[in-house]
C-alpha cells in the first residue's frame, strides 16, 4: 500500500493512496503505518481523504494504530473522512474516542497547540 | 364493683399477662403468615419446569430451585442449596454486585411494610456448566415483593432451543425457523417484524419491555405463515415471571411434542397446540392459585387466513380496511370445550390482539374496561390512525387513543400485537438476481456491482445504498473467512436479492456450519479490540437479519432492507 507522509513540525500526516481500507489490505496498513511511526515517534493525523471505503477490519487496523500511539504517549487524531466513512464510525460510537477534523490543516492546528 | 374485689397488683399482673399472650398470639400469627408465603413462594418456584428460576437470600445464597435450573447440571434437585449463586456463572464480580444493589432492598428488617418499588435488573453473563461449554444466558434479578429477604434469579438460556435441530427438520420442506432474533426485536416498541405479505408489531404499555410474565412469541413457519402467542399472566414482578416462564416453557415443550408427533413432522393445529398447553399450564396455574391466558394465532399471508385459539375469552379485533369497521373475533374458551376460530382477510387490513387482563381491570370510576370500547374508540379515531404507514404507527395511535379517552390505570401493563397485512401490489418481486459464488474475494467486486445497480433501480437513498452494500460486504467477508479458518476449499453457494417495492431481502446460501449469532457479544466502544464489529454493524444497519436453513439445507443468511428505514441516522 502506498501511503503519504508530510512532516509539519512535531506532527506527523499520513495520508494512505487507496480507495478501500478493509480486510484485503488492512494488514499492509498497519505494517506501514508502525514502520513510518517507530521511526520517529510523534502525533499523528491519519488524512483519508483518498479513501472512500472502510469495513470493520480497517476499523479495527485504525483502532489498532491509535493504541499503538497511545502507549507512546502521542495522540492520533483522523482528518478529511468522506461522510461514508464517518457514518461508519459513528454506527460503532468510535468517533466518540478518536478526535475527527474536516480538514488536515485543522487537525494539525489542534495537535500543535 | 371488680375495682373493689380486684387489687391494682393483680389488674397490672392481668394486663401484663394478657399482653404476653397478645404478644405471643401475634409473634405466632405472623409467624404462621410468613411461613405459609414462603411456602406459596417455594411452590410457585418449583412449579417451573422449562426455565431455571432461583430464589436467593439477599446475599445471593441459592434457597429453592425451579426444576428448569437442571439448565446447570450441578443444581439438580437440592445438590445448589446454600451455594452462592455467583458460583453459576463466569462473571463472578458483576454478578455480585448486582446481587448487593437489589440485597439491599431485599433486606429491608420489615417484610410486611410494602417493599420500595426497586426494579428488576437484568444482564447478560456466561453460564459455566461442570464440564459442559459455557454458553450465555439472560439473568434478571427481581427484588423481594410480599415475602421478605428473597430475590428471585431468572435465568434465560440463550442459546437457541436445544431441540432447534428436530425443528428445524420440521418447518419449511422439513423446517422450522426459531426466530429469536425478530423476538427480541419485537419486545422493543420501536421495531416492526416483517412478512412476505404482512408486518407486525407489539406494544407493552405503559412499560417499554417486558420484565415480568407477559410476552409475545413470534415463530415463522415458512415464508407466508407466521404464528403469534400472546401470554397475558395476572399480577406483576416476582410471581408473573414465574408464569410467564412456565406458559413460555409449555409451549415449547408442547410445539415440540406435537410437530416431531407426525411423521413426516408438521405443523400442528392451532387448536391442538391451544389444548395441549390448556392441559400443561393451565393445571399448574390452578396448583398454585394463579391466573393466565393464551392466545395462539396463525396468519397464513398466502391463504390470506387468520386461525386461532385462546385459553380464557380473548378476543382479536379485525380492521375491515374496506368497510372502516372493527370485527371482535373471539376464541372461546370453556371447562368443556376449547373453540377455536378462523377468519379471512384482505389488503391493508390490521388485526389487533390485545392482552385480556386489560378487560378485567376497571377504570377509576369502577368501570370495567371492556373489547366493544376498545373496538368503538379504534372506529371512532380510524380516521386519524387509519392513513399512518405502518402497523405499528396505527397501532401506537388507536391504543394511545384508548388510552387517552379510557383513563388506563398507571399499574397497568397491557401488551398488543398488532398484524398489518400488506397491499397485494407490495408483495410482487420486482427484480430477482441470483448469482453462484464460490465466497473468494474476487466475488466482492461483483456482489457490489449487482447490489448497487438493484439498489438505485430500487431508489433507495444515496447514503443508505452505501451503508447497505458496507453490511453486505461485512456478511461476505465473515463468510470468507470461516471459509478460510476452516480450509473449507469446497465452499459453494449463491448471493441472491428479491426486489419488491417498499424493500429488498438480500440472502447469502452457503455449506459451512449453521452460525449462531447470539455467542456474539456486542463490541465495545472504547476502542480496545480490533475486531468483532462485523455483525454489529450489519445488525445496526439492516431492518432485520435472519440466520437460518435455505430450504436445501444450507445455511442461510438473510437480510432485509427497507426503503422507509425506522433508522433516523441515514
Amino acid at each position: 500500500m502506498v501511503i503519504e507522509t508530510l512532516e509539519e513540525g512535531n506532527v506527523l500526516v499520513i495520508r494512505p493512496k487507496t480507495d478501500n481500507l478493509d480486510a484485503y489490505n488492512v494488514a499492509d496498513f498497519k505494517k506501514e503505518v508502525v514502520a513510518i511511526f517507530e521511526a520517529k515517534p510523534r502525533d499523528v493525523v491519519l488524512s483519508m481523504s483518498y479513501v472512500q471505503f472502510v469495513d470493520s477490519a480497517g476499523l479495527g487496523g485504525i483502532l489498532s494504530c491509535m493504541r499503538l500511539m497511545q502507549t507512546h504517549e502521542k495522540r492520533f487524531v483522523i482528518a478529511e473522512m468522506t461522510p461514508q466513512v464517518r457514518s461508519l464510525f459513528e454506527l460503532v460510537r468510535i468517533h466518540k474516542i478518536i478526535e475527527i477534523y474536516n480538514t488536515t490543516e485543522n487537525a494539525i492546528t489542534a495537535l500543535s497547540v | 364493683m371488680i375495682a373493689a374485689t380486684v387489687s391494682p397488683e393483680t389488674l397490672r399482673l392481668t394486663f401484663l399477662l394478657a399482653a404476653c399472650l397478645c404478644g405471643t398470639v401475634g409473634g405466632v400469627w405472623f409467624a404462621i403468615v410468613r411461613a405459609k408465603r414462603q411456602l406459596f413462594l417455594k411452590q410457585a418456584v418449583e412449579a417451573v419446569e422449562n426455565a431455571a428460576f432461583f430464589c436467593l437470600s439477599p446475599a445471593g445464597r441459592i434457597r429453592w430451585v425451579a426444576n428448569g435450573a437442571a439448565l446447570f447440571p450441578h443444581c439438580r434437585g437440592r445438590a445448589c442449596h446454600g451455594k452462592n449463586a455467583a458460583e453459576l456463572f463466569a462473571e463472578k464480580e458483576p454478578f455480585a454486585k448486582m446481587i448487593a444493589a437489589l440485597g439491599e432492598t431485599a433486606a429491608c428488617p420489615c417484610p410486611d411494610r410494602p417493599a420500595p418499588d426497586a426494579a428488576a435488573a437484568r444482564e447478560t453473563f456466561t453460564a459455566t456448566p461442570p464440564g459442559g461449554e459455557p454458553f450465555p444466558v439472560g439473568v434478571t434479578l427481581f427484588p423481594r415483593v410480599k415475602t421478605g429477604r428473597t430475590l428471585l434469579l431468572r435465568v434465560e438460556d440463550l442459546r437457541p432451543l436445544r431441540n432447534a435441530e428436530a425443528l428445524l427438520r420440521a418447518y419449511r420442506s422439513g423446517e422450522q425457523s426459531i426466530f429469536r432474533h425478530l423476538n427480541e426485536r419485537a419486545a422493543e416498541p420501536r421495531r416492526n417484524a416483517f412478512f412476505n405479505g404482512g408486518n407486525i408489531a407489539v406494544l407493552t404499555t405503559p412499560r417499554k419491555e417486558e420484565m415480568a410474565g407477559d410476552f409475545i412469541h413470534l415463530c415463522r413457519a415458512d415464508e407466508r405463515i407466521c404464528d403469534i402467542t400472546l401470554c397475558d399472566v395476572k399480577g406483576e414482578g416476582f410471581y408473573a415471571a414465574l408464569l410467564g416462564a412456565s406458559v413460555r416453557g409449555d409451549l415449547n415443550q408442547v410445539l415440540t411434542g406435537l410437530i416431531l408427533k407426525e411423521n413426516p413432522p408438521a405443523l400442528p393445529a392451532v387448536d391442538a397446540i391451544v389444548t395441549a398447553l390448556k392441559a400443561t399450564s393451565l393445571e399448574r396455574f390452578r396448583k398454585i392459585g394463579a391466573e393466565g391466558v393464551v392466545c395462539y394465532a396463525r396468519f397464513n399471508f398466502a391463504e390470506r387466513r387468520l386461525d386461532w385459539a385462546a385459553l380464557g375469552d380473548a378476543p382479536i379485533l379485525h380492521w375491515q380496511n374496506s368497510q372502516k369497521k372493527v370485527a371482535i373475533l373471539h376464541g372461546r374458551e370453556t371447562q368443556e370445550a376449547l373453540r377455536s376460530g378462523t377468519a379471512p382477510f384482505a389488503s391493508n387490513d390490521l388485526f389487533l390482539i390485545p392482552s385480556e387482563m386489560l378487560f378485567a381491570m376497571e377504570d377509576p370510576a369502577g368501570q370495567r374496561f371492556s373489547v366493544d370500547r376498545l373496538a368503538a374508540i379504534l372506529e371512532e379515531t380510524a380516521p386519524a390512525w387509519s392513513e399512518l404507514p405502518d402497523p405499528h404507527q396505527q397501532l401506537m395511535a388507536g391504543i394511545m387513543a384508548f388510552a387517552a379517552q379510557e383513563e388506563l390505570p398507571p399499574g397497568c401493563t397491557a401488551t398488543f400485537a398488532v398484524v398489518g397485512i400488506t397491499p397485494e401490489e407490495e408483495t410482487i418481486v420486482r427484480e430477482h438476481i441470483k448469482i453462484p459464488f464460490d465466497f473468494l474475494p474476487g466475488d466482492l467486486p461483483v456482489m457490489r456491482e449487482a447490489a448497487m445497480a438493484l439498489l438505485t433501480a430500487a431508489d433507495f437513498p444515496p447514503m443508505r445504498n452505501e451503508m447497505i452494500y458496507l453490511a453486505l460486504h461485512e456478511a461476505m467477508v465473515n463468510i470468507i473467512e470461516q471459509r478460510d479458518r476452516q480450509g473449507r476449499h469446497d465452499l459453494s453457494g449463491y448471493f441472491e436479492a428479491l426486489r419488491y417495492d417498499a424493500m429488498i431481502v438480500w440472502r447469502f446460501v452457503h455449506n459451512l456450519p449453521f452460525f449462531m449469532p447470539i455467542r456474539i457479544k456486542d463490541p465495545k466502544s472504547d476502542g480496545t479490540q480490533d475486531h468483532g464489529y462485523g455483525l454489529f454493524i450489519i445488525d445496526q444497519i439492516a431492518d432485520q437479519v435472519l440466520y437460518n436453513r435455505a430450504a436445501d439445507g444450507r445455511s442461510l443468511f438473510e437480510m432485509l432492507t427497507l426503503k422507509e428505514s425506522g433508522e433516523e441516522a441515514f
